[in-house]
């Protein structure tokens, strides 16, 4: 649950449905400042917590959230 | 609902915000009243009404700050009883995380005390052990709650 190399679209997808961070945390319940920290990249989500925003917007998770692109899998 | 999560979250961190200004000041009279303890002491001026003075407001901090961790377990409880509020404020994955991260701060508060007595013992002389035990005991709880309290109020 630490800061991770994953980047998330969660501002962008909230502002194509223009839902305020407390509307969105209200839906899936969470505080506001929760879904403030995920955005801001300080903390990220269980995949629990991640699959219910996946749900709410109606997207695949990968498509709320991806590895970064520098990330390279060990052998 | 919504309104309803934040304006339980926004209660929640201001009986936290209180509890903490209680026991930061409640420490802070500990500190004044053994500088000023020892310092009259020395200089033979009597200490006792600085004494009694400072032990009338540290029972009422003790008490304001029982009070509040009374309030605190009782907001608990309610908000445990409902589904919503208790997904949204006790089970909150971000809540568990803050709280494990301070336990760091807690640590290095606790430890970080008795090395702040060794340095001013290398000017004055401290022969309280009591006073130090308890001291690294407060230290550690308050750094606990300090980085609890700024984790959780971003």
């Amino acid at each position: 649950m630490s800061r991770a190399p994953i980047r998330n679209k969660l501002k962008v997808f909230r502002a194509m449905h223009d839902w305020t961070q407390e509307e969105l945390a209200g839906r899936v319940l969470v505080t506001r400042k929760t879904i403030n920290t995920i955005e801001r990249g300080k903390f990220v989500p269980s995949t629990y917590l991640a699959l219910k925003l996946a749900k709410v917007f109606q997207v695949p998770v990968e498509e709320l959230f991806q590895l970064d692109p520098e990330f390279v899998p060990e052998d | 609902m919504t309104n309803t999560i934040e304006a339980a979250d926004r209660q929640q961190l201001r009986l936290w915000r209180r509890l903490l200004l209680a026991l930061v000041l409640l420490q802070g009279l500990l500190i004044v009243r053994y500088v000023f303890g020892t310092v009259f002491r020395e200089h033979g001026l009597n200490a006792r009404p600085i004494g009694i003075g400072v032990l009338v407001v540290s029972i009422a901090l003790v008490v304001a700050a029982s009070v509040l961790v009374v309030r605190l377990g009782l907001f608990a409880a309610k908000a445990k009883a409902d589904p919503r509020l208790r997904e949204a404020l006790i089970d909150n994955e971000l809540v568990k995380w803050n709280l494990a991260q301070s336990w760091m701060a807690g640590f290095v508060g606790a430890v970080a005390t008795p090395f702040v007595f060794l340095l001013i013992s290398s000017f004055y002389p401290i022969d309280d052990l009591l006073l130090v035990a308890l001291t690294t005991i407060a230290m550690g709880s308050l750094a606990f709650l300090i980085s609890f309290y700024l984790r959780s109020d971003r």
